[in-house]
């Protein structure tokens, strides 16, 4: 299998000398074509950290991360907006959905400005919605919407552009547990059929539960990953158990 | 907790929010106090003296417009920052301050804004003063010399009218933040963004906008002369009408209909700023239609001075053509009279002319004057060339005549329209054309004259009496009085026709002290209009700068999901795009029928006005959009 992420040696500190505060340490991950990583960890433990780096928002200190070969730390900012275009889909934990256009032109949003034609993209738009299970609700404004749906919705903007690789910051932090497990399926199911990389934090050893790996974070380190077997549930157990063995217990 | 060095905290931090709000305040001062500063200045006071009470007049009511555009100005700029302020005062509350503690920081706040506005634009008026006042007396074309000198009245009335209008804001404001709740101020400036209104409704929006519009322009087109005076009123009622409903029915539902249509939607970056001006188009229409409307008009008083101009330059053109003007009965010796000018002043041009004088009994036309009279067309040929005025009449026939007019200032009685007759001792002849040329000087003013051909006037000219004329243009005709006491000792008391002898003479000043007044009424004008243009395209600008910060959030969203800067950018710079030269386009073809209207009325030529005007619109629109596009990016950055 191909390594889409290489991070290597990657460190994050902020402030200046006296204040300074080491968000990660030294970190080493690889990710491969087709992984669902969750990324666990206490509160302050650098999991949003680590997300803005790969997600490029943010510059590591030291250190670097590959994606798709190319090093995202040392490219300037124009191949790098191409880079996050082109092969990079984000989900946030606040949905992000523009309040001033209707749910389906979120959806359309990033195929749209990008020139792509247009009968594909409302093809398109489409089929993501109905993956989401959101046909219903394409004609309405996100104030009309539920925070799953928005969730939801946000994913499925996400996705649209077929990213190689996702990132997702807390996608279930906002939602009860019938919306959680709707998004949760929805992303499983892009994972499964439609070959994308996931990365996602999360604070929730149920959520966590959908990945295929779940790689522990403190302070600024990994601590711990774990493989899922062949049951979910019994995964879940032993996320549980490496969450108590941690002392942090689940939230 | 003591208000005031929280409040001065406050205002020091956001000083930066608050630049445009201080640049519009300061603006409206700058402006009120220049021209106060006109008003007290003597400059005026050469002309003030000639034509007091119309000046005064003048000089008045453009302070009262100017108080009330000051007035709307000042409630439109602190109407929209409240609004802003609203969202982050709000947040104070959550810090345990009661309203009405909020109220009186935003009282101190506020004092802090106006009176470093009234600074800036006091220091700014008393340094550019000097300069526009040069400005307005240049297009005035009046030759005045003005010192630097900075009277206090100006400086008092300006900060009075400023701080009385202000501080009532301010009030409207506080008790505005003393009665709302919390909620109200956080989702201040969310507030009527989504309005759904039924299908309907706007249907009937749409049908009714355009009907109104469209007839509007028509009733414009059919105004015509004096009489259709209603029609024009009419025209301007139904054009605003029709203005406010097009922005509330007609291009919003064009909107709807854009961000409706996916195909059209889903290219370039339409997805964004289309969704966004639909979005937008219901809060901020009444914004659009002010501002067109004012556009609109200012272009049309423009137009409406520009007339009375016109005029104006025709009546002094009559003035300008000779300096004097020797009449008597008898034949007079030309250089003789030479002589007597030539030793005070240069000769530019002369020319001698006999002119027959009717008794009005002999003569039959559509209008009764006291006196008519004929002069033959050879002689107005020679002297036209003579005063290298235009004359490409052809020869005129046995019963041909040429009716020469002159100029009014006030007058809308409609021009010469087709073939007219006139009967001179009983014999009809026909009008071929009425000229305005001042090719008797300004003596056209004062008599009623009909150009013949030469053997009609030769053969009239025996039963008639004979004025005869010597025109002198001298080089410098503002010298004119020099030479009046070497000319008097010539002249007789009176002009007598009983008495072949007597001899009398006009010397003009060309300068026409009775009605320069319009002069200054047409550089007012357009200093109100250059007033009104910046003040529109500036609510234009505060609109956009408010909307930024609204939409802060949704391009830290868009930047977040990996959309490049570059987009953005062009996204924001095609939506400002639309936000003013939407105003413009529909003030270019309002404007068109208005000052066309207005043409028909005054019977002169006013296209320039609307090729000058949308030029200067279009110039100072392009230059505010640049800005807001830079101020736009830097604020959601
Ligand atoms: N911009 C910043 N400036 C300074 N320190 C920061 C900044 N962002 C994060 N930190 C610090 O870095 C550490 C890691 O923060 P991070 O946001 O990555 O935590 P997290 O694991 O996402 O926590 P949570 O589960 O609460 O979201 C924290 O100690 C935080 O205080
Ligand atoms: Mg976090």
């Amino acid at each position: 299998m191909n390594k889409i992420v290489e991070i290597k040696n990657l460190v994050k500190t902020y402030g200046s000398k006296e204040f300074e505060t080491k968000a990660l340490k030294a970190i080493d991950l690889d990710i491969y074509e087709n992984d669902f990583i969750a990324i666990m960890g206490p509160s302050g433990s650098g999991k949003t950290t680590l997300l803005n780096m790969l997600s490029t928002l943010d510059k590591p200190t030291q250190g670097s991360i590959l994606i798709d070969g190319v090093d995202i730390t040392k490219i300037n900012n124009k191949d790098l907006s191409k880079l996050r275009k082109e092969k990079i889909g984000f989900i946030f934990q606040d949905y992000n959905l523009l309040d001033n256009m209707s749910l389906e032109d979120n959806i359309a949003l990033p195929l749209s400005l990008d020139g792509v034609d247009k009968k594909q993209i409302i093809a398109k738009t489409v089929k993501i919605a109905a993956m989401f299970g959101l046909t219903e609700h394409l004609k309405k404004y996100p104030y009309q919407l539920s925070g799953g749906q928005k969730q939801r919705g946000a994913s499925a903007r996400a996705l649209i552009t077929d990213p190689k690789i996702i990132f997702a910051d807390e996608p279930t932090g906002a939602l009860d547990s019938k919306s959680s497990r709707d998004l949760l399926e929805s992303l499983e199911s892009a994972n499964q059929r439609n070959q994308a990389t996931i990365l996602m934090v999360t604070h929730d050893a149920f959520s966590a539960s959908y990945a295929k790996q779940v790689y522990m974070l403190r302070d600024g380190a990994i601590t711990a990953r774990l493989n899922a077997g062949r049951d979910r549930s019994e995964f879940y157990d032993r996320i549980l158990k490496l969450l108590a063995s941690m002392g942090s217990g689940s939230e | 907790m003591s208000l005031f060095p929280l409040s001065f905290s406050n205002f020091k931090r956001s000083l930066k929010n608050y630049v445009s709000l201080i640049a519009s305040l300061s603006f409206t001062i700058f402006i009120l106090f220049n021209f106060q500063n006109i008003v007290f200045s003597d400059a005026l006071d050469q002309l003030r003296y000639m034509q007091k009470s119309y000046i005064n007049i003048v000089v008045q009511s453009v302070s009262v417009v100017l108080i009330f555009f000051m007035f709307f100005f000042v409630w439109y700029a602190t109407n929209v920052f409240l609004n802003q302020r609203k969202k982050e005062i709000g947040i104070y509350t959550f810090m345990g301050l009661d309203n009405s503690k909020i109220g009186r920081m935003y009282l101190l706040e506020s004092l802090f804004t106006g009176l470093f506005a009234l600074m800036i634009g006091l220091f700014t008026g008393i340094i550019f003063s000097k300069l526009f006042m040069m400005i307005l007396l240049a297009i005035s074309d009046i030759r005045a010399n003005i010192s630097f000198q900075i009277s206090l009245n100006p400086i008092l009335i300006t900060a009075a009218v400023f701080l009385a209008i202000y501080l009532l804001m301010m009030l409207k404001g506080y008790l505005n933040i003393v009665r709302s709740s919390v909620l109200d101020m956080l989702s201040a400036s969310r507030k009527n963004e989504l309005r759904k209104e039924c299908g309907w409704v706007t249907a009937f929006k749409v049908v009714i906008g355009l009907v109104i519009l469209l007839s509007g322009y028509f009733v414009a087109l059919r105004t015509g002369s004096l009489s259709s005076m209603g029609y024009a009123l009419l025209a301007t009622v139904l054009v605003i009408i029709g203005v406010y409903l097009l922005y509330d029915g007609f291009i919003p539902f064009i909107l709807q209909k854009l961000t409706a249509n996916k195909a059209f939607l889903y290219q370039k970056q339409r997805n964004l700023w289309v969704n966004n001006l639909a979005f937008r188009m219901k809060k901020n229409y009444r914004t659009y239609a002010i501002v067109t409307i004012l556009l609109t008009s200012s272009v049309t008083v423009l137009a409406t001075s520009l007339a009375m101009k016109n005029r104006y330059d025709g009546v002094a053109n009559f003035r300008e053509t000779y300096t004097y003007q020797v009449m008597s009965f008898s034949k007079m010796d030309q250089a003789e009279l030479t002589r007597r000018v030539e030793k005070d002043n240069k000769i530019k041009y002369q020319s001698s002319m006999m002119i027959s004088v009717l008794k009005s009994n002999r003569v039959d036309t559509q209008f009764s004057e006291s006196g008519y009279s004929i002069i033959s067309y050879s002689q107005i040929k020679a002297a036209a060339k003579a005063a290298n005025q235009t004359f490409d009449y052809p020869k005129l026939e046995e019963n041909e005549v040429i009716e020469l007019d002159h100029q009014y200032i006030m007058s809308f009685a409609s021009d010469f329209t087709g073939t007219q007759k006139m009967k001179m001792d009983g014999q009809t002849y026909e009008i071929t054309a009425v000229s305005k040329t001042p090719y008797l000087g300004s003596l056209q003013e004062n008599m009623e004259t009909y150009i013949v051909s030469d053997e009609t006037y030769q053969r009239l000219k025996p039963t008639m009496q004979t004025l005869y004329l010597e025109n002198i243009r001298i080089k410098n005709p503002q010298n004119f009085a020099a030479s009046k006491d070497d000319l008097d000792p010539l002249m007789t008391a009176e002009l007598d026709p009983e008495n072949s002898q007597s001899i009398q003479y006009v010397a003009v000043d060309p300068s026409n002290p009775d009605i320069s007044w319009i002069r200054i009424m047409y550089s007012i004008t357009v200093f109100l209009f250059l007033v009104f243009l910046f003040a529109s395209v500036s609510v234009i600008f505060m609109k956009l700068y408010n909307d930024a910060f609204d939409d802060k959030e949704r391009y830290t969203i868009l930047k977040k999901i990996g959309i490049p800067k570059k987009t953005l950018r062009q996204s924001i710079a095609k939506e400002i795009r639309f936000a003013y030269f939407c105003p413009f386009v529909l003030m270019v073809i309002s404007s068109y029928f208005s000052v066309h209207a207005l043409a028909n009325v005054m019977k002169t030529n006013l296209i320039q006005i609307n090729i000058y005007s949308t030029l200067a619109i279009g110039i100072i629109c392009f230059i505010f959009y640049h800005i807001s596009v830079n101020s736009f990016i830097k604020n959601i950055a």
